[in-house]
């Protein structure tokens, strides 16, 4: 069988020292960011980007893998621990996990977690290498007009299941697409809104865009947030889970990895949200003991592999079809493109040792994070009591030498404190940045399929709703901007997200 | 603070309107087809609907549910800090060297914080500047040049 020689390939290149020692420092920091409340995934992959310049494409990306899915891990534990989620996508696990840890059953609840993200993490990565190929198959039938409306639904539908309001995410990708074409025009060699600056030929880098709006304009906001209060922890007893527990979380365990992965291809808040939906199915599936958000395994257990299972699948159309399903997965494609890799459909085809490396280095990250996980829990809950006085130096400093490091540019330096005071404004008037680096990273390639298709068609633009499948897809991209403005369903939807974030 | 999507809306026009003048100078058309002019001036477009349609809703709303106040002081301590830091780097690395100018940056950025003590942010200055030279400089091998002309006394 195909799938099975590739796996073989894969982990050949992934159990190499070199790139277990990548996904170990990945995972490692991974777990860091997700206990720390004031850093996230995208932060971190931002700022460690411009070391990740000087690796090859594949440890490089391995690692900034691990960060991702090691997030997801360390988010847990401190939500489970103390009732702080480092990561959205633990904010659920919170509610019955902190139960259970009061209860006395923190170590089970942290088995739980852990055993639910491993299982579901390793289901994941199989489904992965599964859906693959087939799906970069139809994609590599596309030509400029459909891909053209492939990247305008997949920018669509990341609002849709995005939070806040819709005009300003649009309004956000859209200034994502703007900063993103500054620079030499491919087409016609002309300097487009460089304001004749010799180091804007070349366009914005990516980095500086990330580093500058997630770096430092989170920092500035965190400030604001003035006084860091300590939180009373919960004692860690028996780690290992009895027979009966395992038996208890092996349905929703199972439930949770199912929706997790499905959720996780689709564009849009995909972790996230797939942990909110797994909790409320384990409310259909009341059992045991305990009931649920009085400290029910179920509830950390559930979603937990949700979201691990989401976290994993949404490399699907970020490596296939080149489009991410959340900002994350804009930050590696944009650690591809840097590395000279355009991902999409031909990645598999042209590279089956990073496209299946990293797919094997998820198995192994996966195995790690528990070893890093349930023996080291003491050590990650230490980490909390840093103060965010002596954090956010560190970040700043990472910022600036990291940017420097990356051309010796004084511009992009310039550059990264105009991005965080701008980054700062945007969520203070609650424009959500995230879009935006959705539309940072697709703006090149959805002007130039743009370009490409009318260069075909020979100026004619109806060349987009002749071609069937790309008519579809613009359909598709109009019902769910329609749906979305139409008051019910809108109203609907804010009602969903108020839901979670009253959690 | 009034109504902060009005505030986002205009200010969504005026970028958009800066953009296009930005942009004006590009053609619209090529011996192609379509010229380097057009896709920034239809993003321009639709930022500057995107923006009315903002502002025009936060008027709707403000009748149906009120004001929506938000009375939260701009940050201008760490605004301030944070941004400075980078501009010094910037400003100084060229003449004074790596060294002393991300030491310099660090330490104004750590001002940001009103829990920082002058001694602790020295402290913490120093640490961390050391920490980067050794991961970046020996751990990475960036070539960094870490004093520069003004400092180097040897030539």
């Amino acid at each position: 069988m195909d799938l099975f020689a590739n796996l073989v390939l894969g982990f050949s290149v992934a159990s190499t020292p070199m790139n277990i020692w990548y996904c170990f420092i990945g995972a490692f920091f991974g777990t860091v960011v997700g206990v720390l409340p004031g850093i996230g995934a995208t932060a971190t992959i931002a700022l460690l980007l411009p070391i990740t310049l000087n690796l090859e494409p594949l440890p490089a990306i391995i690692m900034l893998a691990g960060i991702y899915y090691g997030s997801q891990y360390g988010g847990s534990t401190t939500a489970i621990l103390v009732r702080i989620p480092g990561e959205g996508s633990s904010v659920v696990t919170a509610i019955d996990g902190h139960k259970m840890a009061q209860r006395g059953d923190a170590g089970l609840a942290l088995s739980a977690a852990a055993l639910g993200s491993l299982f579901a993490g390793l289901v994941a990565t199989v489904l992965i290498g599964v859906f693959a190929i087939p799906l970069s198959y139809v994609a590599l039938r596309f030509g400029a007009p459909e891909y053209f409306s492939l990247i305008v639904l997949g920018l669509v539908a990341s609002v849709t299941l995005a939070h806040g309001s819709i005009p300003k995410a649009l309004a956000m990708i859209v200034l994502g697409i703007m900063f993103s074409i500054v620079g030499t025009d491919l087409y016609t060699g002309t300097r487009r809104l460089t304001f004749d600056q010799a180091a804007l030929a070349d366009g914005i880098s990516f980095v500086v865009i990330s580093v500058g709006i997630f770096g430092l304009g989170e920092i500035i906001r965190n400030l604001q947030g003035g006084q860091e209060t300590q939180k009373e922890m919960a004692k860690i007893n028996r780690l290992f889970p009895r027979w009966r527990d395992l038996c208890d979380m092996f349905a929703p365990i199972c439930r949770g990895t199912a929706l997790g992965s499905f959720l996780g291809i689709l564009p849009g808040a995909g972790a996230t949200l797939s942990s909110f939906v797994a909790y409320s199915v384990e409310k259909r599936f009341q059992k045991g003991p305990y009931k649920l958000g009085e400290g029910a395994i179920a509830g950390v257990a559930g979603p937990e592999a949700a979201n691990n299972a989401a976290a994993q699948t949404s490399f699907v159309p970020m490596l296939t079809l080149g489009l991410p399903a959340n900002p994350v997965m804009a930050l590696m494609i944009g650690a591809l493109v840097i590395q000279g890799i355009r991902p999409g459909p031909g990645v598999i085809s042209s590279n089956p040792q990073l496209f299946w490396g990293l797919i094997a280095s998820m198995f192994i990250g996966n195995l790690i994070l528990v070893v890093l996980n349930l023996p080291l829990v003491g050590l990650w809950v230490r980490l909390l009591r840093i103060p965010y006085k002596y954090l956010f130096p560190a970040i700043v400093a990472f910022c600036i030498i990291g940017v420097y490091g990356m051309s010796y540019s004084t511009t992009e330096v310039w550059l990264i404190a105009g991005f965080g005071v701008a980054g700062y404004f945007l969520v203070r008037l609650d424009f959500e940045p995230a879009p935006l680096l959705m539309g940072f990273v697709l703006g090149p390639l959805l002007e130039e399929q743009m370009r490409r298709a009318l260069i075909i068609s020979r100026g004619d633009p109806t060349v987009f709703l002749e071609r069937p499948i790309s008519a579809v897809l613009l359909a598709i991209s109009l019902l769910c901007l329609v749906l979305m403005v139409l008051p019910s369903l809108s109203r609907k939807r804010t009602e969903v997200f108020e839901d979670s974030a009253e959690v | 603070m009034r109504n902060s999507d009005t505030i986002g809306g205009f200010a969504l026009l005026f970028f958009a309107g800066a953009y296009a003048l930005a942009a004006s100078n590009l053609r619209l058309t090529s011996s192609l087809g379509i010229g380097p002019g057009l896709f920034p001036m239809s993003l321009a477009g639709i930022l500057g609907f995107l923006g009315v349609w903002i502002v025009v809703k936060s008027y709707v709303n403000r009748t149906r549910d009120t004001l929506k106040v938000q009375e939260e002081a701009i940050p201008y301590r760490s605004l301030i800090c944070i941004s400075i830091g980078p501009i010094f780097f910037a400003l100084l690395v060229e003449p004074l060297g790596v060294l002393p100018a991300l030491f310099i940056a660090v330490f104004i950025s750590c001002m940001a914080s009103p829990a920082m003590t002058i001694r602790a942010a020295l402290v913490c200055t120093a640490f961390l500047v050391s920490f980067c030279m050794l991961l970046f400089g020996w751990g990475l091998g960036l070539p960094l040049e870490l004093f520069g002309p003004w400092l180097s006394f040897a030539g």
